[in-house]
């Protein structure tokens, strides 16, 4: 099972991207950080914004993951997603790794009882075979 | 006015139609039109225009212009990188600087759209920067990206659905009044919009831009030039494009701009060098066209750029603010791309000299300023200040 369809569109990634998903296939959710002065960023870049540093290390997403914002889409803009309507579509903060912002899907929470602040816990989704998507549950 | 001071001379456009509506040629032959009809209204030879400028990857090049419509010598060409309409201002801001600068004598910034042949942006794309962070989890196309930023507009200050309606109303009104409004004759209440399916909530469907057939176009000069031509010079006080830090993985990327500047459309440093050019502050501004790609952002950049505080935009506008003839400060008296056209944002400035002219159908009694922004939520992002000769 998984939230959205196997259909929903998974684009190539950028080189400097596909570590990320690399990671996520093994059920590692791991953002990137600078080698040099440890500030962590998302989505991956080549460079450090803040030392421009080339040399990166993937670090373990670690804390409370909370919600931040979300909205629930009715109109799906994609055919294979029309009848996943109406679906959320959130984004999360990791309070202890400041400046990572991940976009997920809230699971096993109606939509109505979704809060803007609401604690969450990592779930991991196999859709298709091989590709691994984290996603989010309400923290129990 | 210093003698180099940029001047819109010339508007020009095509007659505007929704998407799905036939189009006569093609996008190269919208965007002739509108670029003729601004030589023509500025009394300007076509053959004398010698810069093109656009945005938002118009399909239409400068060269295939200058070839169809025969212009002899071209001196510039240039485009706003990509930021959707975030650039609309920006292709103004190019065409102040190449004649200010002495590059080029004319040039015409355009925008030239038939959407039902080149693609709906309101539709899946699969090319989407940063889309492998976004369409895995069925985000896709800007309402709904830009929904979670309203989301959280909403949550931080307590904008409500009906504080959206309102702005949406105000457009829909002043479009009443405009012979070239797609939306001329169909009117909107509050009951209506609140009863619309839902898109991307906490965004309706009448909280969305159009999608349309059209191009527009202005032609802009130096104040020395504009003398010896037709129409009333529009003096460009001051014009800005660009963007915050880590904008372009900001809201229509994966939200990874700062989080402090997450409910802004990261353009108060434009905002700040754009009144200081022109010597102004955001309380002398007496009419404004704002980018409304969808309401709650529209009345985000408001608060960018300082038109009400931080925060208080639903209550500035559902006050009736922004609603013409009697708010004090009248937004989109086209009908904005929520009811005029989507062309996407360039009818802002063309509206906006048709106020600095005293000819707009919702016309604001001795307008001296206008603020015309570009869209928010894509990077760069855009604005002028028009002022009266």
């Amino acid at each position: 099972m998984s939230y959205l369809p196997a259909e929903t569109p998974f684009p190539e990634p950028a080189p400097w991207e596909q570590a990320f998903w690399d990671f996520c296939g093994q059920r590692s959710l791991r953002f990137q950080g600078c080698a040099r002065c440890g500030v962590v960023r998302h989505p991956p870049m080549p460079v450090c914004a803040s030392c421009q540093a080339f040399e990166i290390e993937w670090l373990e997403a670690e804390g409370d993951v909370e919600l931040f914002t979300y909205t629930i889409i009715h109109h799906p803009t994609h055919p294979d997603l029309v009848q996943a309507t109406p679906y959320n579509a959130a984004l999360v903060i990791f309070p202890r790794m400041q400046g990572v912002r991940l976009v997920t899907n809230i699971v096993d929470c109606r939509n109505d009882d979704l809060r803007i602040g609401m604690k969450l816990s990592l779930v991991w989704e196999e859709p298709t075979p091989g590709r691994v998507l984290p996603r989010f549950r309400p923290r129990v | 006015m210093k003698p180099n001071t940029p001047c819109i001379v010339g508007i020009g456009q095509t007659a505007y139609t929704r998407w799905n509506q036939p189009v006569e040629g093609s996008d190269l032959q919208l965007a002739c039109q509108a670029v003729l009809s601004a030589a023509r209204d500025a009394g300007l030879p076509a053959r004398d225009i010698d810069g093109l400028t656009s945005f938002g990857g118009d399909v239409s090049d400068p060269p295939m212009i200058q070839a169809s419509i025969g212009i002899d010598e071209l001196r510039m060409s240039a485009m706003v990188w990509p930021g959707g309409g975030g650039g609309s201002c920006g292709s103004v801001d190019l065409a102040a600087m190449a004649v200010s600068s002495g590059q080029a004598s004319y040039v015409v910034a355009m925008r030239g759209l038939a959407q039902g042949q080149i693609g709906r942006f309101g539709r899946y794309s699969p090319n989407w920067r940063h889309g492998s962070f976004t369409h895995p989890f069925g985000l896709f196309a800007p309402p709904q990206l830009l929904a979670m930023v309203v989301r959280r507009h909403m949550h931080e200050y307590g904008t409500t659905q009906e504080q959206l309606g309102a702005f949406a109303l105000a457009c829909r009104e002043h479009a009443q009044r405009n012979p070239a409004a797609v939306m001329r004759g169909r009117t909107l209440d509050m009951e209506t919009y609140l009863s619309a399916r839902i898109i991307a909530d906490p965004l309706r469907l009448y909280d969305c831009c159009l999608e349309t057939n059209g191009a527009c176009a202005v032609l802009v000069t130096t104040w020395e030039r504009a003398r010896d031509l037709a129409a009333t010079p529009v003096p460009i006080l001051a014009s800005v494009h660009g963007s915050s830090g880590g904008w372009a993985a900001g809201p229509l990327g994966s939200y990874n701009m700062s989080l402090e500047r997450f409910t802004t459309v990261g353009a108060a440093h434009l905002a700040r060098d754009l009144y200081g050019k022109a010597g102004v502050s955001p309380s002398d501004i007496d009419v404004a066209q704002i980018y409304d790609n969808f309401t709650g952002v529209a009345m985000i950049a408001m608060e960018d750029f300082g038109l009400c505080p931080r925060g208080e935009s639903g209550p500035f506008v559902a006050s009736g603010a922004i609603r013409w003839p009697h708010g004090a400060l009248p937004v989109n008296t086209h009908g904005g791309n929520l009811s005029e056209a989507y062309i996407h944002g360039l009818n802002h400035v063309v509206e906006g000299v048709r106020q600095m002219r005293g000819q707009s159908t919702c016309q604001v009694d001795n307008a001296r300023l206008c603020l015309v922004t570009g869209g928010p939520g894509p990077a760069p992002t855009s604005g002028l200040i028009l002022g009266r000769a």
